[in-house]
């Protein structure tokens, strides 16, 4: 039918910046503060965060610009007229993969955090049908539709995280804070690392520039959109720490959620807002998930032309599923997660190559 | 709609009917057995029994159970309400064993989401063979349980305290739960002591106080704290002065009355507020600390025949409740530093964080080791600014 | 008026009626007025209402005949404005009439101002079945059509469904004359559209098609034509049947076109560039596009100061959110969370509940059930008793139900709270959308507690992400993210801020203000 079309369907700069943030926060900062604790002393994790996003920005704005390249286009195709079909197919296929995995980590994260906090006895293994099953259904929309969802959750999100450090105000000991500057350099590169891991996503831009009305606003709009979920990441570390001290920090297992069980609303309505704060986090989370399987079954889709895009969201689902179920506790989880992390670095780092290979043939204006 | 898609749809529906069907978690309001408080006592009995096995003793768990048809407020005309609770006891070697017997044993399951105290007997507390962060440890770990949970040490049965009546309260947690917030209005007591700052106490390794509870005529007394070591072992009660010259030592005073004489009679300060500074040198191992305490808030007492509105007779108040604030606070130092040797105001959080002391120095030499800290020398300084008189200034004329 | 017969489709029917092949050619006149006569009255099978006035002019006696239908008619404009100034005219007319009979009666007698000269059969059929007069003259191939409508209709009354506080009380009724010129008073510009269109093979309404030119963005214009032209059914029953046909989508229980009976909504939407479709017979109007921002809207919005104005807004946007979720709220908190109660009310509730003997989802669910019967029976009882029977009952048998121990008081209050609630909006439509969410997210949450609530909710909003109405995404502005429109959405900012239309619409005109 040809109806008319009011729009073209495309994405303005200020909602990829939306995005990236939506694709960055999710599982990774409710474990972050813990992390850091354990690998550096006192609150010197705030530098360890800064470090990871000034890395995770460079490289961002980097792969905006390559992305930029193939802005009409799928990244399969450019891929392959950079390099040879066959390795096209592999590079693509990794990257299928990765998001897979990605997809299969959110999953089963939302089941381990919401077996612990929201529910008793329910399995875990029906919390993550019943995400998937949702995830599966935004995914077999429209593509346009899964980034305006990003922009429907984004704000309350976001609203949300800063109440809830808003009213931490009351129970922060900012004394806890000092000692600053204590920590050696190395192990702040560890720290710099595991921050690094919470921050992969941002190489969503590869594959939504080309949605975009004005691609050449990529990399500062993706630049924009790691940065937020920097500024949360320090902020969330720092009130943790003033809140539990260091030496309890590492200690608790979901720090930031236990954050929302201590925060004290005036009033004395709520007593117990983590669950609250929690199911509005399964809102980001639930981005995350949406976008890691929309690029999964996207990039299979570009590989593999044949068929409806439905078939490709039914076939990936399962397996995403299967995978998520693998890790029998979590520290085979943990395990998962990383990795994924190395594996992010992987496709980081081959699409670098890329870049430089297509500078290389002269194809960058 | 093709045949093979009627059938999966068909299929779909069916399996969703049947996810559906079961619905793990719902559990009716009215089958909670809600616990409002805790006890933790030791099992005297079977003391030498265990002695000579070389086990651990058994510890007597109460859990104060609510009856919330005894709680309805504003319910049916006629309707009495019975009793508001009712005090379970459960002997076992285990927290983790203690609730499972206990469930066992009532008709609702133990739920703990509401749960505001947990009392614990020093008799428990001290026996080195029960671990304090071990019975603190199911509290922590279970996701019921919040990290706002009050915990109080006992001065002996801590039992018999979950069955104080009162006459405000519907139960006796409720009593103590409010009876806590009063640290704003006493300087005597410690002012609440959750478990998550327990918590967070024993792992920096230090000394802490947690509030005191005991059984005073017929209700309940909170003055007092209880003193636990670095390696979180009680060491011994405090008592309320010392306890009031601790919280002005840690700033933590916030609210209460510091009484005095003066030409024979005594004059009283309502504190507002009462912050501290502590300034700390260090010249190898030898440690100063200065300590600023600086109190503000009205006259509560006056003596008859001062004219309060005078500035001279001002300072001259404010000069004497300082000095009564230094008699305390340095009461409470030598207590600390002479006579249990441990470091509760917190002076060794101090050097760490600002960089005069390195951690493994504080955790090895300042109470054990060297006892550094029973060798430093502190001075306390208090300054007192009375704001307000009152409503009148003499209650009687020369 | 006579505009009416000018569409294609209306042809067919009466071919069809004739026996012929539709959208064959049309039979025209014949000179012989005997025969025109016959075949008229063999087609519509001579009803008794169907009147044929013979009478002569002239003094040549020209013979002529009126035909019209009596129930549809306005006798008093026929005698006075066709039939008197024939015979006066020609009392003592002297001269040949006969071969510019037409003309000259059209041009020089008839005092009407609705006058037409026709040539078909079909024209005459469709001009006299409209409530029009048909004059044939004897010897002529044409006839002339005479505007004689003139039916009972309702007067202009308050509209009953959307009364607001302050603003014009006037309303649409059935008759279309009288709707469109409601609209015409109040949009007094040339570029007013109205454009017509004669939709249904056995029952033929008329349809208008209402919008500004200069305004409305073209595209959506020809999309609504598009649609409109591609109808195809026997009979519009009202506006509501063809709000459906017009729809993005019908598996979506929320309103993609909103409907109203007041002429200030519809002249504020129309200026903002949305159009507006009527129907003959039926006093509500539809307006497209919508976006879910339009159900918060009110006209009495813009009536008063921005403050009230956007507290009201608010307040609406708490109304929508507990009319969906609040029944869904208790039976997660009760059923499953019991921690994120207050503990004092949590010992409260479970002391209420000690007798009752259902757990709470059942209990939701047989108050929420018995709420929309007594609703439903409200609106059907005679006006005293329904007035009744929807608050007294309520709280009446809520009260019993307490009593009785089946539900707890919490219920009842829950419930009560729901229904007044999702009384409080302006649209009728989105109300009961909302209904049907709430409903879906109590079987959520009766699941899985809070998460099965958000869910939901995630649920419902990929459902908003992919609808579209008229080709605007239903998420409008809230993504894609326009934050101009935000001024007019929950905020309603000072008029002296609105200066743009909202962007959505893509209007052709883009400001509302300070167009120098």
């Amino acid at each position: 039918m040809n109806h008319w079309e009011y729009d073209d369907n495309k994405i303005e700069a200020k909602e990829l910046t939306i995005t990236v943030s939506s694709m960055i926060i999710g599982v990774g900062i409710l474990t972050l503060p813990r992390v850091l604790a354990g690998t550096t002393s006192s609150s010197d994790g705030w530098i360890s965060i800064l470090m990871a996003g000034a890395f995770a920005v460079t490289i961002a704005v980097l792969l905006g610009k390559f992305a930029g390249l193939y802005a009409g286009g799928t990244f399969f195709e450019y891929v392959r007229s950079l390099v040879t079909k066959p390795v096209a197919i592999v590079i693509t296929g990794i990257m299928c993969v990765y998001f897979m995995l990605f997809l299969a980590y959110e999953i089963r994260a939302i089941a381990n955090i919401s077996k612990t906090y929201l529910f008793d006895r329910t399995p875990a293994e029906y919390i993550g049908l019943m995400f998937l099953l949702i995830v599966g259904y935004a995914a077999s929309g429209t593509r346009i539709g899964l980034l305006r969802l990003n922009t429907m959750f984004f704000p309350i999100v976001l609203v949300v995280t800063f109440l809830l450090l808003f009213f931490s105000n009351s129970i922060v000991n900012w004394a806890d804070l000092k000692p600053f500057f204590v920590t050696d350099v190395k192990r702040l590169m560890v720290g710099a690392k595991d921050s690094v891991f919470s921050m992969l996503g941002f190489e969503v831009i590869l594959f939504y520039t080309a949605m975009m009305k004005r691609p050449k606003e990529a990399p500062l709009a993706a630049a924009v959109g790691v940065v937020i979920p920097v500024v949360l990441y320090v902020l969330i570390y720092l009130i943790c720490i003033g809140t539990f001290t260091p030496w309890a920090l590492q200690e608790i297992g979901y720090p930031a959620i236990e954050l929302a069980k201590e925060v004290k609303i005036p009033g004395e309505f709520f007593e117990r807002t983590e669950s609250i704060f929690f199911t509005i986090w399964i809102m980001t989370i639930f981005n995350t998930a949406s976008m890691a399987l929309d690029i999964a079954v996207h990039l299979a889709h570009s590989i593999v032309r044949k068929g409806k895009r439905i078939h490709f969201v039914a076939a990936i689902c399962p397996v995403a599923y299967l995978i998520c179920m693998l890790p029998k506790n979590v520290i085979e989880f943990a395990l998962l997660g990383e990795v994924i992390s190395y594996m992010g670095f992987l496709t980081i780092g081959m699409t670098l190559c890329l870049y430089g290979v297509a500078a290389v043939k002269g194809m960058i204006k | 709609m093709t045949s093979w898609r009627k059938r999966a749809t068909v299929l779909l529906f069916l399996l969703h009917a049947v996810l559906l069907s079961a619905c793990w978690d719902r559990v009716e309001i009215d089958q909670r057995g809600f616990v409002a408080g805790v006890a933790i006592d030791k099992e005297p009995q079977r003391e030498e029994t265990s002695q000579k096995q070389g086990k651990a003793p058994e510890i007597v768990g109460t859990y104060q159970m609510l009856v919330p048809s005894g709680l309805r407020s504003g319910g049916k005309e006629g309707g009495s309400p019975g009793a508001a609770f009712f005090n379970m006891s459960v002997t076992e070697r285990s927290i983790m064993a203690l609730s499972a017997r206990m469930a066992a044993k009532t008709s609702r399951t133990p739920y703990f989401e509401h749960l505001q105290v947990i009392l614990l007997s020093n008799e428990a507390v001290k026996d080195g063979r029960l671990d304090f962060a071990d019975i603190l440890d199911f509290f922590l770990r279970n996701n019921e349980m919040r990290r706002d949970i009050n915990v109080l040490i006992a001065d002996g049965d801590a039992k018999r305290l979950l069955s104080v009546k009162s006459m405000n309260e519907s139960y006796p947690a409720a009593y103590i739960d409010s009876a806590i917030n009063n640290y704003k209005k006493t300087c005597y007591m410690r002012p609440e002591s959750r478990i998550g700052y327990v918590h967070e106490q024993i792992l920096k390794n230090v000394s802490f106080t947690i509030q005191k509870i005991s059984a005073y005529e017929d209700g309940i007394s909170l003055t007092g704290a209880a003193l636990f070591d670095s390696h979180h072992r009680f060491v011994a009660f405090l008592s309320g002065s010392e306890t009031g010259g601790l919280n002005f030592l840690k700033g933590d005073v916030k609210g209460g009355v510091v009484e005095t004489s003066m030409d024979d009679d005594i004059i009283d300060f309502d504190i507002e507020r009462a912050t501290r500074n502590i300034k700390a040198r260090r010249e190898g191992d030898n440690f100063k600390f200065t300590v600023e305490i600086e109190a503000e808030g009205t006259i509560g007492k006056s003596i008859r025949k001062l004219d309060v509105a005078k500035l001279s007779s001002i300072r001259k108040m404010e000069d004497l409740f300082a000095k009564e604030i230094v008699q305390l606070s340095e009461k409470t130092i030598r207590t600390l530093q002479k006579k249990y040797k441990k470091d509760a105001i917190g002076l060794g959080m101090h050097l760490y964080q600002n960089k005069l002391m390195s951690w493994e120095e504080l955790s090895e030499n300042w109470e054990d080791g060297r006892q550094l800290f029973a060798d430093a020398t502190i001075e306390v300084k208090a300054e007192v600014n009375i704001r307000r008189l009152g409503n009148i200034n003499q209650s009687e004329r020369r | 008026m006579l505009n009416r017969m000018k569409q294609a489709g209306a042809r067919s029917r009466i071919q069809r009626a004739a026996g012929r092949e539709p959208n064959s050619e049309p039979l025209p006149l014949r000179t012989d007025m005997k025969s025109n006569l016959d075949c008229m009255l063999a087609i519509t099978g001579s009803p008794d209402d169907l009147i044929v006035r013979h009478f002569t002019i002239g003094a040549q006696h020209l013979p002529v005949a009126l035909m019209f239908i009596d129930s549809l008619v306005d006798k008093d404009l026929v005698q006075s404005q066709v039939m008197k100034p024939l015979l006066q005219h020609y009392e003592n007319a002297k001269n040949d009439l006969y071969h510019q009979a037409v003309q000259l009666v059209v041009e020089e007698v008839l005092t009407s101002v609705d006058v037409e000269i026709l040539e078909t059969q079909e024209e005459v059929l469709n001009t006299i079945l409209g409530g029009d007069t048909v004059l044939f003259l004897s010897g002529s191939r044409q006839a002339i059509a005479i505007g004689s409508a003139g039916w009972k209709s309702r007067g202009i009354e308050e509209p009953l469904t959307e009364s607001i506080i302050r603003g014009s009380r006037e309303g649409f009724v059935e008759d279309l004359r009288t709707n469109i010129s409601l609209i015409r008073r109040r949009i007094r510009n040339p570029e007013l559209r109205i454009m017509t269109f004669k939709v249904g093979r056995r029952a033929k309404k008329t349809i208008v098609l209402i919008y500004v030119e200069g305004v409305a963005n073209r595209g959506i214009v020809h999309e609504a034509i598009r649609r409109i032209e591609s109808l195809d059914i026997d009979d519009i029953e009202g506006s509501g049947t063809i709000e459906q046909w017009l729809s993005d989508s019908f598996m979506s229980p929320f309103p993609l076109i909103a409907n109203t009976e007041r002429p200030d909504k519809v002249t504020g939407a129309l200026l903002q560039g949305r159009l507006s479709v009527m129907v003959d017979g039926d006093p509500f109007a539809l307006v497209l596009p919508i976006t879910f921002s339009s159900n918060l809207q009110s006209p009495e919005d813009f009536y008063q100061n921005w403050l009230l104005a956007t507290l009201t807004r608010i307040l609406r946007l708490l109304a929508a959110a507990i009319a969906s979720f609040l029944p869904a709220l208790y039976i997660a908190l009760l059923e499953f969370h019991h921690g994120l109660i207050p503990s004092k009310l949590a010992f409260s509730i479970a002391g209420a509940r000690e007798g009752v003997p259902f757990p709470a989802v059942i209990e939701a669910f047989i108050m929420e059930t018995t709420l929309e019967l007594l609703r439903e029976a409200g609106i059907r009882l005679p006006k005293p008793i329904g007035q009744t029977i929807g608050i007294v009952g309520g709280l009446v048998i809520g009260e019993a139900a307490v009593a009785a121990g089946i539900v707890s008081p919490i219920m009842v209050i829950v419930v009560a709270v729901t229904a007044i609630a999702s009384f409080s909006f302006p649209s009728y439509s989105f109300a009961i959308a909302l209904r049907i969410l709430r409903f879906t997210m109590m079987l959520a949450a009766s699941v899985f507690g809070l998460y099965g609530i958000i869910l939901g909710y995630i649920m419902i909003n990929i459902h908003f992400v992919n609808l579209k109405s008229f080709g605007i995404p239903y998420s409008t502005p809230f993504a894609p993210l326009y934050l101009d429109d935000w001024k007019d959405v929950i905020l309603r900012a000072p008029v002296s801020f609105l200066k743009n239309r909202p962007r959505m619409l893509q209007p052709q005109d883009k400001k509302r203000l300070n167009k120098k």
